[in-house]
């Protein structure tokens, strides 16, 4: 239980600092012009153990910081994030065998 | 393997709609909670990334800036071969030499097997420009300034007319009369064999004669100054200023007629 607030606490921390990154220091390099917080996100979904949560978690925080910058309503992107992360793992589980 | 969503994951889903549809009521407090309590990471984010912008910026407009000036320079040396070779065309020098434009590379001081020769200049033209020794070095306005001593692949030396070694006939205006102009070298050429007896004013034009064959007549040396006459001297004694400058010296046309005097 521990262990999981840790984790939790830990990506919330990470995300943040991750997010500020995203929107206040990485705009002004141009190799840098695309959402590389969605993009974390969805490597981390891809690549994780479809059974972990961290994925979710990861969308969950990404999703939570993108809707309190953005001038859409409250929980949009965290809907978006969160769908997609389990679409992944659904898929992941469902159709993809890696032996 | 098949995938099982837990009533717990829908729970929290169920409880999480729950939870965003109440923010989303008071997402301006929200927002605005979140703003001021980041402000100050985010400007000093923004701040850095700014001043590495700045840096690559001012990297990059160096680079420029130095792309810039290396082509004003490329423009700069176009533009002053461009003034040599046109005037050299107003005074019709390409009619009368068959001319080789070179670039001079280094002045004065050339040490070769250990001995230094002094009043002499390289050209960056040599053996497969066409240029032979003893070929005569002018500039634009027919104003003589050496001949080609030695010859190398790529680039040649030429010897000044104040060179130790240069011996010319000359033939100084408004007389008639012909003379000698010996180097003295650094840069001095002195006036010689030309008869007591006669009128030499200073300022004289002194140039080229063909009677010593090596230079085409008419190119002009200098300007004959400090005339003295010495009681027990047979010819009156004088410098000629050289009408060269070395220090502006830049770009010469060799002349290849030389060849055709010496034969």
């Amino acid at each position: 239980m521990i262990k999981s607030i840790l984790k939790f606490l830990f990506l919330a921390i990470l995300f943040y600092a991750l997010y500020f990154l995203q929107m206040s220091f990485l705009p002004f390099f141009s190799a840098f012009q695309f959402n590389f917080i969605v993009l974390l996100v969805l490597l981390i979904n891809i690549f994780e153990d479809p059974k972990s949560n961290t994925g979710l978690y990861c969308a969950f925080f990404a999703g939570v910081l993108s809707d309190i910058f953005s001038p859409y309503f409250f929980g949009l992107a965290t809907i978006i994030l969160l769908s997609v992360s389990i679409l992944i793992k659904f898929i992941l589980l469902r159709y993809v065998r890696i032996p | 393997m098949t995938y099982n969503p837990t009533k717990k994951r829908l729970l929290a889903l169920f409880i999480l709609l729950i939870v965003f549809s109440v923010l989303a009521l008071f997402s301006s407090q929200v927002k605005s909670f979140f703003y001021n309590k980041s402000l100050n990471l985010q400007m000093m984010l923004w701040q850095s990334g700014q001043a590495q912008k700045i840096d690559e910026e001012v990297k990059k407009l160096t680079e420029e800036n130095q792309n810039l000036l290396s082509r004003l320079a490329d423009l700069e040396e176009a533009r002053k071969e461009n003034e040599f070779l046109r005037r050299a065309l107003d005074l019709g020098l390409e009619k009368e030499f068959d001319l080789i434009l070179a670039q001079a590379t280094a002045k004065n001081v050339f040490t070769l097997k250990g001995i230094t020769f002094e009043d002499s200049i390289l050209i960056d033209k040599g053996k497969n420009d066409g240029i032979r020794k003893d070929f005569p070095v002018i500039l634009a306005d027919k104003i003589l300034v050496g001949k080609v001593a030695e010859v190398y692949d790529s680039f040649s030396r030429v010897v000044l007319i104040s060179n130790k070694d240069s011996m010319i006939d000359i033939e100084v205006q408004d007389t008639g009369l012909f003379a000698l102009a010996k180097g003295e070298g650094n840069l001095k050429i002195s006036l010689d064999l030309f008869p007591k007896d006669q009128e030499l004013n200073d300022g004289a034009l002194a140039y080229t004669s063909a009677l010593g064959g090596v230079y085409p007549s008419g190119l002009v040396l200098g300007q004959v100054r400090n005339i003295k006459k010495i009681d027990n001297e047979a010819f009156i004694k004088a410098d000629i200023e050289p009408a060269f400058n070395l220090v502006q010296l830049d770009r010469v046309f060799v002349v290849k007629t030389a060849e055709i005097v010496n034969d």
